[in-house]
């Protein structure tokens, strides 16, 4: 739940290890590896991977350099597909910063660089235009979010060379990224009117505020993850409990029939309707005796939420199985020798063969009666 | 039940929705946050509606009451207009879904229907002349602009608020919560824009009355009002608003503030010393 919830991952609340469970799941069921359990935990595992992404704000925030910007360019702009984005430096930082706006709907990318080559191997990569890079100042006068990344030792945007960019402009909103080491624009060129700049360490650390901020989202995850895993468990033990309870049943009716057997020998004089009476008491006893030990055991089912024991300090279902002398499976002890699995479905296919399923009660072929007399007839009044 | 009790009533709606809508800015973390203050938002515009229901009810009982336009009493026309900014309001967030909005709009609303409760007790105009057609027609349409220069005004706050904060070097997430800077200056221009055109038939309409003779005063007593001359003050002030956004491509932070400025000095309008517009 929490590796779903990515509460394990490196980048706290990143959605990809969601799709990887999933993907996980779906290929162990293309290899037919994945069982009833198994495909419980993993389906139980995705909900609440999507509850932690609904409910919480964990998958939120900016994550990296270029989410950020996305984040900064989103509080600037109404609509991101009408912006248009100017690269100033073919590098490595820029292309992904340019990545990740024209995911966020960006149409529009001019690049700039000191090689026309890279600026035209840039803008084929995002169905942009190159420019010289002599020219980028000017087109700023079009374009509305700037993404400096030059090796420039100096800066290469100052202020009074925004001055008649902004006439041109009219009054619409600049977002200067730099994105350089050393800076490539002029920090003063903030002070301006409907410019915003911000550089790599204002990012960095506006990314490393919202993983903080994450953290503290993670308390609520961790708590969803915890209701999860109950929720799972409990499901789990609901599993584990209905095959014992069968077991008890079909145990209970062995022993009465056989008691029944016992009594036709003896008291063969008897009228229909009298066996038929005696057969409904019998069953009736039969469900008294078996009646608070079922209960006890479908609440411990409902109750139990992955711990290994009661709150008495006693495993109730495993006690249940040692006293009945019902096997891991379900079934008496006698077949648990056969080699079956303790997990559910999946384990069907055991090294002695695929064991098929029973319906409570029902007693399997190899089971062998109990003999004759093991329970006193007495017992049974 | 009474007119002041449903405005009282009234009142608690929308100072609900206040609380509602201001959620959206209390928590600082990344939007969609199972915060309480983010689910209180839903509940804002139920609130909003209710109020302007209520407020229908108790306008609609005062008239009734009095046999006279709500406009003959000081209360009347407070509470007509908290109910315009209300409405405005309610037409914008309908339109744009902007709830960002609701809490400075909606708490000029619960303001002036403050004081319009402070005022249940004032004189009622004796004069059936402010009963006219022409004269509700001039007040509504002054209520109406009213309305949406409130709506402007939340705005312009917003967008300076957000302006700093994109501003800032220390990154304070609430920036998320609010609207983009380009949609509250939009939005604040286009609010303006519709407003001005109301206020000029609000004035234009009171104009005409005060030609139309059956007036104690005189048309030019009515002109020369300290009122009249501070509202065409308030349109001037708006109407270099528009000039300068249109025309001279104004944006950014200073024509927010001609926004903030403006909506204090239509709101002040009720205080000014008349000789021609009063109830007595």
């Amino acid at each position: 739940m929490r590796v779903a919830s990515s509460l394990d991952s490196l980048v706290l609340g990143e959605a990809q290890i969601l799709g990887q469970v999933r993907s996980a799941l779906m290929a162990a069921h293309e290899a037919g590896t994945a069982g009833g359990i198994l495909t419980g935990l993993f389906q139980n595992a995705i909900l609440c991977g999507r509850r932690v992404q609904t409910e919480t704000a964990l998958g939120r925030g900016a994550f990296s350099i270029g989410r950020a910007a996305v984040d900064l360019a989103r509080s600037i702009f109404t609509d991101l597909s009408h912006a248009s984005a100017l690269v100033v430096g073919a590098g490595e930082m820029s292309e992904i910063t340019v990545r990740h706006l024209v995911e966020s709907g960006v149409r529009v990318v001019i690049v700039a660089n000191r090689t026309f080559e890279k600026a035209e191997a840039m803008a084929e990569r995002f169905g942009g235009t190159a420019i010289q890079y002599d020219r980028f100042v000017e087109q700023m006068a079009t374009a509305d979010i700037v993404i400096a990344s030059t090796a420039a030792p100096h800066y290469i945007l100052r202020r009074e060379m925004l001055a008649p960019v902004l006439r041109k402009r009219r009054g619409r909103p600049l977002f200067l990224i730099d994105i350089a080491v050393p800076r490539d624009i002029d920090p003063d060129v903030d002070r301006l009117e409907n410019v915003f700049l911000k550089n790599i360490d204002d990012l960095q650390e506006f990314v490393a505020s919202d993983a903080g901020e994450r953290v503290a989202e993670s308390r609520q995850a961790a708590w969803i993850a915890e209701e999860e895993t109950a929720k799972f468990f409990a499901w789990y033990r609901a599993r584990e409990v209905a095959p014992v309870l069968g077991e008890i049943r079909r145990k209970l009716e062995e022993i009465r029939r056989s008691d029944m057997d016992i009594l036709r020998s003896k008291l063969g004089h008897l009228s229909d309707r009298e066996w038929e009476a005696i057969e409904s008491t019998t069953r009736a006893m039969m469900n008294h005796v078996a009646r608070e030990p079922v209960l006890r055991l479908k609440r411990e089912a409902g109750e139990r939420t992955g711990a290994a024991s009661t709150p008495a300090g006693y495993d109730l279902v495993a006690a249940a199985r040692e006293i009945f002398g019902i096997g891991p499976d379900g079934a008496s002890e006698a077949d648990s020798a056969h080699g079956a699995d303790t997990i559910g479905p999946e384990a069907t296919d055991t090294p002695s063969g695929p064991t098929t399923a029973r319906a409570p009660g029902e007693i399997p072929a190899d089971v062998e009666a109990p003999a004759l007399g093991q329970v006193p007839l007495e017992g049974t009044r | 039940m009474s007119s002041a009790t449903l405005t009282i009533l009234a009142f608690a709606l929308y100072l609900g929705a206040v609380v509602c809508y201001g959620a959206l800015l209390w928590r600082y973390g990344p939007p969609g946050s199972a915060s309480p203050g983010a689910g209180l938002v839903r509940f804002g515009r139920p609130l909003l509606f209710g109020g302007i229901a209520v407020q229908v009810a108790a306008i609609g009982m005062l008239c009734v009451s009095r046999h006279s336009s709500p406009f003959a009493s000081d209360y009347g026309t407070l509470a007509v207009t908290a109910w315009a900014i209300a409405l405005a309001f309610a037409a914008l967030d309908i339109r744009y879904r902007i709830p960002a909005v609701g809490g400075p709009a909606l708490l000029v609303a619960c303001l002036v229907l403050c004081w319009a409760v402070t005022r249940v007790n004032a004189p009622v105009a004796e004069s059936r002349i402010i009963d006219s057609q022409v004269v509700s027609l001039h007040v509504l349409l002054y209520l109406s602009s009213l309305g949406l220069f409130v709506v402007a005004f939340g705005c312009a706050a917003l967008y300076l608020v957000q302006n700093r904060l994109l501003k800032a070097h220390r990154m304070n997430s609430l920036f998320r919560r609010l609207p983009p800077l380009e949609t509250l200056d939009t939005l604040a221009f286009q609010s303006a824009a519709c407003a001005l055109p109301l206020l000029t038939a609000g004035i234009a309409a009171g104009v005409v009355r005060a030609f139309g003779g059956g007036l104690a005063l005189p048309p030019s007593a009515w002109i020369l009002d300290g009122r009249t001359l501070w509202v065409i003050g308030v349109w001037l002030v708006y109407l270099f608003y528009l000039l300068a956004r249109v025309l001279a491509g104004w944006r950014g932070v200073r024509l927010q503030y001609i926004l903030l400025v403006g909506l204090p000095c239509a709101i002040v309008l009720y205080a000014i010393p008349t000789r021609t517009h009063h109830f007595h």
